[in-house]
């Protein structure tokens, strides 16, 4: 299996402008392995569009866009969805496949992508789901019925289910507050394990600010 | 809001710049044209999507042996799914009209010309041009709407980001288990409604003029040659394809947190889906008449 390259996520030279208008001066920054980085703004537009800049959903106004090396540019229609793979998305309009359950939405990506057996992996998805004290809400009960923080809490589990190289996470804290603590007990030990952490919030949303090894707070233009 | 006012309230005034429009005539040119530039554009969509389709075809053949499990099980329950919803529908419809047709021939036509001359006419005009038809408006009602509905609703709510966010290509995941199961399951549907009808016919003439099974089974079986094989065969193929692309693509036309086109795609979806499913059928039989 090829080495995996210290630099996960490279954004250079990016400029985006949202739809109400607003911009941030030309943007650099990288997340190593291992490495957290909150980027922090005011605007939630802002956070939006460079979450979908940085994954490749759109097209900066300049600049690049590498992960793990390779230009996002440059990737074929197909070679994104392996791309995905790499990544947990956590942002705040995403959603669980609303008809089925926790489990068979952590177990439905399994089988498409992995080749283990089914009882490892329906033990891995427990174990996610067990990790994060969803099992009473995690096998009976399709998304669509379930509370909002216990969907949010899904919607972690398949993102840790992944197994990414890379998390991003919009705007994290929202909602969950006293759950959130064990999730970012979590994804915090990912981080030694090295995983990198990219986390988009608004300046009131700041938390455990000493765990990120890089704050990026720009101006708005 | 006038400057003065703006003022009092504490924000920033600036009019509006004059939006310089053409005359109204230029407008009213102008809706012909986008009509047909949208007129246009959609063979081109449907190529660019039919594609796209193609690309991921061979999805189902790498890749992990899980995958192809998974693939498997969705089609199975995919073509049961549109069996179990049309086929009862499809089994009264062929026996009302096959009933139809011994009324009309051994009371009303008073049996002109025979047993014979029904089940020639049974097998050329009923079941290979009309048959066909009465089943596909079936499907597309019972199955294609409902599931461009459904993927139409998978699309706007964002579902299909979930999907591509766990490396599944919707458009390999949530298509080709569909067109398996439509390719699977209309031939087995054109066929009950021919069996339905054949049943009608039988009973509507055993009633009437006392005909045997046997008598009747043997007739209709010397009717059904070669051809009308061949020709049920490629009949089946290009219509259950034809339905099942044209309500596939008109579901991944939604752009998300689009809910409200969701009922003028569902129709738009029926439409074409008969349109080109009854126009497929046509050729076909007139390639092979």
């Amino acid at each position: 299996m090829p080495e995996i390259p210290q630099s996960l996520i490279e954004l250079k030279e990016i400029t985006i402008s949202t739809f109400k208008g607003n911009r941030i001066p030309p943007l650099e920054l990288s997340i190593n392995k291992g490495e957290g980085l909150v980027f922090i703004h005011d605007h939630t537009d802002v956070l939006q569009e460079l979450l979908r800049v940085a994954m490749g959903w759109e097209e900066p106004i300049t600049g690049e866009i590498f992960f793990i090396g390779k230009n996002l540019r440059h990737m074929s229609y197909l070679e994104n969805y392996s791309h995905n793979l790499k990544i947990g998305l956590v942002h705040r309009a995403a959603v669980l496949i609303s008809n089925r359950s926790i489990f068979d939405n952590i177990m439905l990506h399994y089988l498409y992508s992995r080749s283990e057996s089914k009882k490892l992996l329906k033990e891995k998805a427990r174990l996610v789901i067990d990790s994060l004290k969803l099992s009473d809400y995690a096998y009976d009960r399709p998304a669509q019925e379930l509370p909002e923080d216990k969907r949010r809490l899904g919607l972690y589990a398949l993102a840790m289910a992944k197994d990414p190289l890379l998390y991003i996470l919009e705007r994290p804290a929202q909602f969950l507050d006293a759950d959130f603590a064990k999730v970012w007990e979590l994804l915090t030990e990912k981080k030694k394990n090295g995983a990198g952490i990219f986390v988009l919030a608004r300046p009131m949303e700041q938390f455990a600010a000493g765990s990120f090894e890089k704050v990026i707070a720009p101006q708005a233009e | 809001m006038t400057e003065e006012l703006s003022k009092g309230l504490g924000t920033s005034y600036k009019e509006a710049p004059e939006q310089k429009s053409g005359p109204a005539i230029f407008n009213f040119l102008g809706m012909p044209g986008r009509f047909f530039l949208k007129l246009l554009l959609r063979p081109l969509q449907q190529c660019a999507f039919l594609g796209r389709l193609c690309t991921t075809a061979l999805r189902s053949l790498d890749g992990p042996s899980n995958r192809q499990k998974l693939l498997l099980y969705v089609t199975v329950d995919e073509s049961l799914r549109f069996f179990w919803h049309a086929f009862l529908l499809i089994l009264i419809t062929g026996l009302i009209v096959g009933f139809l047709w011994s009324i009309i021939w051994f009371r009303l036509l008073s049996n002109a010309g025979g047993a014979d001359n029904l089940m020639d006419l049974l097998v050329s005009v009923q079941m290979e041009i009309v048959n066909p038809f009465f089943a596909s408006t079936i499907c597309i009602v019972t199955y294609m709407g409902p599931m461009t509905m459904d993927l139409a609703i998978l699309k706007s709510t964002r579902q299909f980001e979930t999907l591509s966010l766990m490396g599944i290509p919707p458009i390999h995941f949530l298509t080709w288990p569909k067109i398996l199961a439509s390719f699977l399951v209309f031939p087995v549907i054109l066929f009950l409604i021919d069996f339905g009808t054949a049943a009608g016919v039988y009973l509507g003439a055993h009633q009437l003029i006392s005909l045997r099974l046997l008598d009747f089974a043997d007739a209709l079986y010397q009717e059904i040659k070669e051809i009308n094989r061949i020709r049920f065969f490629f009949q089946s193929v290009a219509m259950s394809l034809t339905m099942c692309f044209f309500s596939l693509f008109n579901a991944f036309e939604i752009n998300e947190n689009e809910s409200a086109r969701i009922p003028f795609l569902t129709r738009r979806a029926m439409m074409e889906a008969f349109f080109f499913c009854t126009l497929a059928g046509v050729l076909v039989t007139l390639l092979y008449a």
